[in-house]
């Protein structure tokens, strides 16, 4: 069985080397992007079975991403999670009026990431 | 005086203390100068009945004695409306001071998330072999590490929380909560705790169900709190009951440890930020209560504590049932 794809945003290298390093452990394949515009780009390029997104980018922000991929029916059945170390109710309401199908705080427990990802990309 | 920066502004002061300090003023030296007034008219006019008294020497001396009069009045109304202004710009300043610091606390805290979160994946990265394989004693210093870092992060999401309620940035979502089943769920939570200890865990109800207008998972936020506190600072061995009760328009909620108790004197202070009590092995952030407090109060509700040294302590919540009906 082929892997499944997952494209993996965020700005600070460290956190997606490790986030990197648990998802390869659980059989996912891993891209990495680190801004908004190259998150989009690969986004298309590649078709992942899942993003996952972080709210602060450089050069164009998590919320504009998922915003121009959901609106995009090419696009819009790609799983994302979006996640963020800003916890304000307000945010995880904008990334869920976006189409984000899940909102994670940073920092997380790795088993609850995983499990929102097998979920997602098993619908 | 010191010129303001532009935002400062007294009216949010005044329209905070609900009275507007400088109008009161106006009419209370008003009411206190129609005395002298009067007394100058009844002078005049009933007294002397006489124009007379405006000629002359006699006529010198009235004049400069009102003029003094007036002046007084006018400087004194002048100093003391000058001193209420002040109070209050130095009010207002005060008040943009706690703001800053709130949401200075706030990106802090958020700022140090992100760090957080990787040595949080870093260290279960290793733990869980992903790094290769680990010896148990080293298993056993990474997850001393690890529990440091839950302790951090607990700390940072609380202040981050206090640093919400004190900017006054905390939403309430509202609705009809069953306290008893709360309790119950969030109580289950506690049993791997209790049984660490060997602690008795007693709850009391009352038949009728209690039902508050409130925001649930603040609610329970302040539950957690109390209950952390009475598995944390109860030796082995020990008991914590929990009460539940309706009293006259409020839900009562009680609960008591056996505990070392807390000296009187400290009873207030605990729900200070940072103020802990307790020495010993036993780990707080100095925060939970503050935490509890705020909630309590959003819900126009009332927190304290009583004690007994060496006895026990015993943390009571009211919170009224309806906010809708209730104005304190």
């Amino acid at each position: 069985m082929n892997k499944k794809r997952i494209l993996l945003v965020d700005d600070e290298v460290d956190l997606a080397e490790m986030v990197k390093l648990r998802l390869e452990a659980n059989g996912y394949e891993v891209l990495l992007a680190y801004d908004g515009q190259e998150a989009l780009d690969k986004a298309r390029k590649e078709k992942p079975d899942l993003i996952i997104l972080d709210l602060m980018l450089p050069k164009m922000d998590g919320f504009k991403v998922c915003g121009l991929l959901k609106n995009d029916s090419r696009y819009a059945k790609i799983p994302i999670i979006m996640f963020s170390a800003r916890a304000q109710e307000e945010s995880k309401k904008l990334g869920k009026e976006l189409g984000a199908e899940a909102y994670i705080t940073k920092p997380f427990e790795p088993q609850v990431l995983l499990s929102k990802i097998k979920e997602l990309i098993n619908k | 005086m010191k010129k303001v920066k532009s935002g400062l502004d007294p009216r949010q002061v005044i329209y905070e203390l609900k009275e507007n300090p400088l109008r009161k003023f106006k009419v209370a030296f008003a009411l206190m100068s129609i005395i002298p007034l009067l007394v100058i008219f009844y002078l005049i006019l009933v007294k002397f009945f006489s124009f007379s008294i405006f000629v002359g020497s006699t006529g010198l001396i009235l004049f400069l004695a009102i003029a003094i009069s007036i002046l007084g009045f006018a400087l004194g109304y002048s100093i003391i409306s000058r001193v209420l202004k002040k109070l209050l710009l130095y009010a207002a300043q005060a008040r943009e001071r706690d703001q800053l610091k709130s949401s200075l606390m706030a990106s802090v805290s958020h700022e140090v998330r992100s760090p957080l979160a990787i040595v949080k994946l870093a260290l279960s990265n290793v733990t869980d072999g992903l790094a290769g394989r680990t010896t148990k004693k080293q298993k056993s210093v990474l997850q001393r590490c690890q529990e440091t870092i839950e302790r951090l992060i607990r700390m940072v999401n609380q202040l981050l929380d206090l640093s919400k309620f004190e900017a006054g940035r905390f939403m309430m979502r509202r609705s009809l909560v069953d306290v008893n089943s709360l309790i119950d769920s969030e109580l289950s939570n506690f049993t791997p705790a209790l049984k660490n200890k060997n602690l008795l865990l007693q709850k009391r109800t009352s038949i009728q169900p209690v039902k508050i207008w409130a925001d649930q998972d603040k609610i329970s936020q302040v539950f957690i709190n109390l209950f952390d506190n009475a598995v944390k600072y109860t030796p082995n061995n020990g008991k914590i009951t929990v009460r539940l009760a309706n009293t006259d328009g409020d839900a009562s909620i009680e609960v008591e440890d056996t505990g070392s108790g807390i000296p009187e004197d400290k009873l207030d202070k605990i729900f200070d930020k940072f103020e802990r009590v307790a020495q010993g092995k036993e780990l707080g952030s100095g925060l939970g209560l503050p935490i509890a407090r705020g909630i309590v109060q959003m819900h126009q509700g009332r927190i304290w504590a009583e004690s007994e040294v060496g006895k026990g302590s015993k943390f009571v919540v009211l919170l009224p049932k309806d906010l809708r009906a209730k104005k304190r």
